[in-house]
């Protein structure tokens, strides 16, 4: 079975609450879900949102399709008109008079349980699944609510009932499963990794990152903070790294221009911090409600100068319950600031996914605990690895000042004279952990051989690996994007016979990127309006 | 059983010697910090010195203690982060006036507003020195300087007054040409819980040749000595007032304008939301029981 259902009305109207509360219902039923939703940078209004849900009895990583869907749920007129060329079933107000029955129990914003209702005979959803949300959903917020919801479900399942007969049959498949948006898979990915400082300055598609930290956070000890910009944000991340925990901000690309000092400094004086930069559509405001993968440029080098960070792209949304994991980890052990680099269509999206607890490690990299002679300790001591030993405030003897300026292995100073020596071994020094973390950076996940390779970064990595179920062609998906990994696979990729780079942005930045490094690009698929590729699109494009 | 050692101001003394020219009033504000520390007798490892970037900014450098030479703008940010990941350290605050009441005006604001737990000390001297002697934010109106050849058009903020608006809970000024008071001010700065503002005057003897030391010398009066009373808010206010907003070249009010000590300070009530621990002191990992419940949830 595979399902996709598009729900669509005017923004403020609830259709967010109903796509995400059917999720919800599939997902405790035990079915893979995918939910995704396409709206605008407006409170109220904008009549044809939607969210579509897809359901499956088979692993799915993506929405599935844009030109067709199994069920339209249009809430007015306006979606009806939008969206019923592309549908196989259709469910409105001439089907069913979902206002009507609504009305009827107390309020019409209570048709979105109308149009549920409905849904449910179309597809053979049994009612009381519907009624165990409305009860879980409302329970707390008051019976009589929940009560007038499930008076609404009744009547309105027995009107559909006389109007539609089953064109599926949805039954308990199994287990409950997990459902998570992208972004709420990076929150309580970065708890799981033992965060416990996040800064964020609202901003669209990071936001929902700081809801839920700013909601479960406190529970497990994880102070969060809504500062006054994104500049305070990242400085406040990379005091409290400094002081000894791990910390993290999270922005747009808007939000990120700004940070991008701070970025320099972090890396100057060797603190560790991560970066969740979830990218929207750009220059400027752009598109403030819709993806892209526009900044991944931006990423390789945000500040000016050189130095050593990583970026790290999660490629579909249980990934994005470990990536944190890895990425502190890095910006622990290197004492580098780390970009764990979304987009909308990632960290908005909605998806079931498997959760291990077991699967997360904390490594710290080379602390000192223990008392130190101060007159010894060199908090920037020139090593191998080019990473030194780094003491926290409160130890004895470790105390340092870490400096912006170009400084010398105590941490002085050196720019009131001129140094050349200094200046060389240090930034060679800082320059050397690149070596060390592209050791421990994944070599792209590469599925099939000969044919065509389909290569993607990041989140198109969703909707390319169902496809590819579909077609049976190669892939190459990057999820380790800066440094990059060293290993054979720029000669695996050049073995397919075409190599086509998938990208939501105008220029093709990943594709000149492995071009660069020696990948014989043959074509770049590129899509750069605001909303991710489709299953259906990839069948034609590719 | 603590060992009580007693802590002489050198203590927090490096081999190093400051950068800053000859007679600038910047070392007056390393001895007076140096001094209220170890009248406190803080243990070095406990101690924070945040600043941005300018020649007050270089003030870490000559510290014996933990600390963060940062970006220009962002000290008191900085700062915040370490003081809610680690209440139990003392975090100073060091910087100029176009470090802090220029580019990191807001951050004052907004930390002053949450009564953050930090001490910061404004090297004001109504320039800018290391980038050779520009207009400041507090450069007074008419003062000729590099970008202000036929005198400055702007008129000067008011930090004392700005911090007493957004909700700073102790609010002074002192004067680096007086060692003795200004470590006073510091070390009260550094009990105080929450926010504190210590905006000291101190002379850029290269590039203002106008602000001198006796030029202050001639203005400054002491307002305990005055019977100002610091608990009275609309008062504060007022002396707030006086320079440079109501007479830039008359008497210049020093000493402690505000104390509240009612107000929580910030990090207290991020340890409260946080059930009592530090994020410092937090277990790295939740427990099993913590993630089952917020799976159910």
């Amino acid at each position: 079975m595979d399902l996709t259902i598009r729900i669509s009305g005017a923004q403020g109207e609830g259709v967010e609450t109903t796509g995400r509360s059917l999720a919800s219902v599939f997902a405790r039923l035990g079915y893979h879900v995918f939910g995704y939703r396409q709206y605008g940078s407006i409170i109220k209004g904008n009549p044809t949102m939607f969210y579509q849900i897809r359901v499956s009895d088979r692993k799915i990583y993506s929405h599935g399709r844009w030109r067709s869907f199994d069920v339209l749920v249009a809430l007015n007129d306006a979606a009806l008109a939008a969206y019923r060329g592309s549908a196989r079933f259709v469910i409105s107000e001439r089907e069913v008079p979902m206002s009507e029955i609504a009305a009827k129990h107390g309020n019409r914003i209570m048709r979105n349980t109308a149009a549920l209702a409905a849904l449910a005979v179309l597809i053979g959803l049994d009612p009381r699944y519907l009624e165990e949300q409305i009860r879980r959903e409302f329970g707390e917020r008051g019976e009589k609510i929940a009560e007038a919801n499930i008076a609404v479900l009744e009547d309105a399942y027995a009107a559909a009932s006389g109007r539609f007969s089953p064109a599926a049959s949805v039954g308990k498949l199994g287990e409950p499963r997990v459902l998570m948006s992208g972004a709420e898979a990076l929150a309580l990915g970065s708890v799981m990794s033992g965060m416990k400082f996040y800064a964020a300055y609202p901003m669209t598609p990071a936001s929902p990152i700081l809801h839920w930290l700013a909601e479960w956070g406190p529970k497990f000890g994880v102070a969060v903070v809504q500062p006054e910009d994104e500049i305070a944000a990242i400085n406040m991340a990379i005091g409290a790294a400094y002081a000894g925990v791990r910390a993290a901000t999270g922005t747009s690309g808007g939000g990120f221009d700004l940070m991008h000092e701070a970025f320099g400094l972090a890396a100057m004086i060797e603190t560790p911090v991560v970066v969740f930069l979830a990218q929207r559509g750009g220059p400027s405001t752009g598109l403030p409600t819709e993806t892209e993968q526009s900044d991944f440029f931006m990423a390789l080098s945000p500040a000016h100068g050189e130095y050593p960070h990583a970026v790290i792209a999660p490629r579909w949304i249980e990934e994005g319950l470990y990536a944190p994991a890895k990425a502190f980890n890095i910006a622990e052990k290197y004492q580098v600031p780390v970009i764990v680099l979304v987009d909308l269509y990632f960290t908005e999206s909605l998806s079931t996914v498997e959760f291990d607890p077991a699967r997360f490690r904390i490594e710290r990299g080379e602390l000192v605990k223990a008392p130190v002679v101060w007159e010894e300790y060199k908090r920037y001591k020139i090593t191998a690895s080019g990473v030194s030993p780094r003491a926290l405030p409160g130890t004895p003897g470790g105390m340092h000042i870490a400096t912006s300026d170009e400084h010398d292995e105590r941490g002085d100073v050196i720019t009131e004279r001129h140094v050349p020596e200094v200046r060389k071994a240090m930034h060679e020094k800082r320059m050397r952990k690149l070596v060390k973390i592209a050791e421990e950076m994944e070599p792209p996940l590469i599925q099939g051989d000969g044919g065509v390779a389909a290569v993607a970064w990041g989140s198109t990595s969703m909707p390319l690996l169902d496809y590819a179920e579909e077609a049976g062609i190669g892939l190459a998906l990057f999820r380790d994007l800066y440094p990059l990994p060293r290993d054979s696979w720029v000669e695996r990729l050049n073995s397919a016979k075409e190599v086509v780079v998938v990208e939501v942005n105008y220029r093709g930045q990943f594709a000149d990127y492995l071009s660069a490094r020696g990948v014989k690009v043959s074509r770049r698929v590129l899509k750069w309006w605001g909303e991710p590729f489709s299953v259906d699109e990839l069948r034609e494009w590719l | 059983m603590k060992v009580e050692v007693s802590r002489k101001p050198l203590d927090y003394a490096v081999n190093r010697p400051p950068i800053w020219c000859p007679g600038c009033g910047d070392y007056g504000i390393l001895e007076a910090l140096r001094r209220a520390l170890a009248e406190l007798g803080v243990p070095n490892e406990e101690v924070v010195v945040v600043s941005g970037i300018g020649c007050s900014s270089q003030l870490p450098h000559f510290m014996k203690t933990y600390g963060i030479h940062g970006i220009h703008g962002r000290a008191v940010a900085i700062a915040t982060g370490v003081k809610i990941a680690n209440p139990r350290l003392k975090v100073v605050v060091v910087g100029g006036d176009g470090d802090g009441y220029g580019i990191g005006l807001n951050h004052m604001i907004h930390a002053a507003r949450r009564n953050v737990g930090l001490t910061y000390l404004v090297s004001n001297n109504q320039v800018y020195g290391l980038t050779t002697g520009q207009m400041s934010p507090t450069t007074l109106k008419g003062v000729k300087t590099k970008t202000t050849p036929f005198g400055s058009l702007d008129e000067p903020v008011n930090p004392l007054a700005l911090a007493l608006a957004a909700g700073a809970t102790y609010v002074a000024r002192g004067f680096s040409g007086d060692v003795a008071h200004l470590a006073k001010l510091i070390k009260d700065a550094l009990m105080h819980r929450g926010f504190a503002l210590v905006d000291v005057l101190s002379p850029c003897v290269t590039f203002n040749r106008v602000n001198t030391y006796d030029w202050f010398r001639a203005r400054v009066y002491k307002l305990e000595e005055a019977g100002h009373d610091p608990g009275d808010y609309f008062q504060a206010y007022r002396k707030a007032l006086e320079w440079p907003t109501l007479d830039p070249v008359g008497r210049i009010p020093i000493g402690l304008f505000y104390r509240n000590e009612d107000k929580p300070a910030y990090e207290e009530e991020v340890v409260k939301l946080l059930g009592g621990k530090a994020p410092i002191e937090a277990d790295l990992q939740p427990s099993a029981e913590a993630v089952a419940a917020l799976l159910k949830g």
